[in-house]
C-alpha cells in the first residue's frame, strides 16, 4: 500500500517519489535529523515565510582591492576584512609607462600583528611599455609555506600588502585579493 | 483519492494521486533528497549544507561588501565613493575603516552618504577614529538592518566629517545586507 502511494523503502532510507509539501515546520529530530544533515534539492526551493539565512557564512565570496601600487615606492597597505574568510588568490594587473624598465618589485603578504615575514609574496615583473600585464598567485598551493598565516582571516582583522618599492619606472599595480568564506 | 482517514491520516499524512502532504512538523532523520521541488510553508533549519540545483525563491538574506578609499583623512572634501551594483539592493549594516598611516594628535569621523544624503542625522552612524590612532587601526560603526537602504545604481559616498591631523589615507569597507 505504501509503495502505491509513493513510498519506497531502501536499506537506509525511505524514498518519497512524489512531490513533498510540508505545511508545518521542518524540525530536527533528537539525533540525526534534517538539521544535522545535508539537503539536496534537484528542483527549486521556495520559502514563503521568513528569510533564507546563511547563519554560518552570511557573506558570499568577495574581493578586496588595492589600487595604484607604485612599483618604485615602498609602502604598506592595510586591508580590513568584513567577514571571516580565506584569501585564496591574489590577482594583479600592471599598467606600465615608459620603455626599458627591467626591474619589478615584490609584494609581501603579511599579518601585521606577527611582523613582516617572507611568507607569501608575489613577484611583480617589470612593466613593459604600454603593455598591461596580468598575473595571479594562488595561496596555499605554492612554495610559500607560511601562506596560511596571511590566508586565514577573522572578521575585522587586518592584513597588509607590502610593496618593497624596488621596481623601476612608473608602473602601477592593481591588486585584487579573492576571498572565500568557506573552502 | 486522498487518504483522509486511517492510520496515515491520523499521523498527519495525506496522500492523493500526485502529492504527499504532511500537515504536521516533519522530522527527517537522514539526508533529505528531493527530486522535484520542495515547498515549505514555514521555516527550515539546516546546519549542514543545502544544495539546490534549481532556483531558490523567497527572501534570501546574504551579505556582501563594497570598498572605498579616502585619500586624505585630514580633508573634508576627500571623498570615497562607489555605486551599488545590479542586484545589490539591501541596507547598509556595518562600516569599517582601517588607517593607512598615523592620524596624528586629532582623530576624526567618517560620514556615509547615500545619494548625497548623510545617513547619520546625529552622527550616530559615523565611524569615529580615536586621537593618535596609528596605521592599521580598525574602527567601525554598526547600522540596524533596514534603516538605511540602497538600491542598484545608488551612490554610496564616504568622507571625513571631522578631519584628522595628518594627510593619510583610509580604506573603507561597507557591508550590505540583503534580506
Amino acid at each position: 500500500m505504501l509503495a502505491r502511494q509513493g513510498f519506497r523503502t531502501k536499506r537506509d532510507r525511505v524514498v518519497l517519489n512524489k512531490n513533498v509539501y510540508v505545511e508545518a515546520d521542518v524540525t530536527p529530530a533528537i539525533a540525526k535529523s534534517l538539521v544535522a544533515h545535508d539537503v539536496t534539492i534537484n528542483g527549486g526551493l521556495e520559502v514563503t515565510v521568513g528569510t533564507i539565512q546563511q547563519v554560518i557564512t552570511p557573506f558570499k565570496d568577495f574581493a578586496l582591492t588595492v589600487q595604484d601600487i607604485e612599483l618604485d615606492v615602498p609602502k604598506i597597505f592595510y586591508l580590513v576584512f568584513p567577514a571571516t574568510c580565506f584569501i585564496v588568490a591574489a590577482r594583479y594587473s600592471i599598467t606600465g609607462e615608459g620603455a626599458g624598465h627591467t626591474t619589478g618589485c615584490i609584494l609581501t603578504f603579511s599579518d601585521p600583528f606577527v611582523g613582516i615575514p617572507a611568507w607569501g609574496h608575489i613577484d611583480i615583473p617589470a612593466p613593459a611599455d604600454t603593455v598591461q600585464l596580468t598575473g595571479s598567485y594562488v595561496f596555499g598551493t605554492s612554495y610559500h609555506a607560511g601562506d596560511i598565516w596571511f590566508r586565514q582571516v577573522m572578521v575585522s582583522q587586518v592584513r597588509t600588502v607590502i610593496c618593497n618599492g624596488l621596481g623601476a619606472g612608473d608602473g602601477h599595480v592593481d591588486l585584487t585579493l579573492e576571498c572565500q568564506t568557506t573552502l | 483519492m486522498a487518504t483522509t482517514e486511517g492510520e496515515l491520516a491520523r499521523a498527519g499524512i495525506v496522500i492523493d494521486d500526485t502529492t504527499v502532504t504532511f500537515t504536521r512538523a516533519l522530522e527527517v532523520s537522514e539526508d533529505l533528497i528531493v527530486q522535484g521541488s520542495l515547498s515549505v510553508g514555514n521555516d527550515v533549519a539546516i546546519t549542514g549544507d543545502l544544495k539546490v540545483l534549481g532556483v531558490i525563491t523567497g527572501t534570501v538574506q546574504s551579505k556582501y561588501c563594497l570598498q572605498m578609499k579616502i585619500e586624505d583623512v585630514s580633508s573634508a572634501v576627500s571623498l570615497g565613493s562607489c555605486v551599488v551594483p545590479s542586484f545589490g539592493g539591501g541596507s547598509i549594516t556595518k562600516i569599517w575603516t582601517v588607517l593607512q598611516g598615523d592620524i596624528g594628535a586629532s582623530g576624526g569621523s567618517i560620514a556615509t552618504h547615500i545619494n548625497g544624503a548623510d545617513i547619520s542625522a546625529a552622527n550616530e552612524h559615523d565611524v569615529v577614529i580615536a586621537n593618535s590612532a596609528v596605521a592599521g587601526d580598525v574602527d567601525s560603526a554598526t547600522v540596524a538592518s533596514g534603516t538605511h537602504t540602497v538600491a542598484a545604481g545608488d551612490c554610496i559616498m564616504v568622507h571625513p566629517s571631522d578631519t584628522g591631523t595628518n594627510a593619510v589615507a583610509l580604506q573603507v569597507v561597507v557591508e550590505i545586507t540583503q534580506a
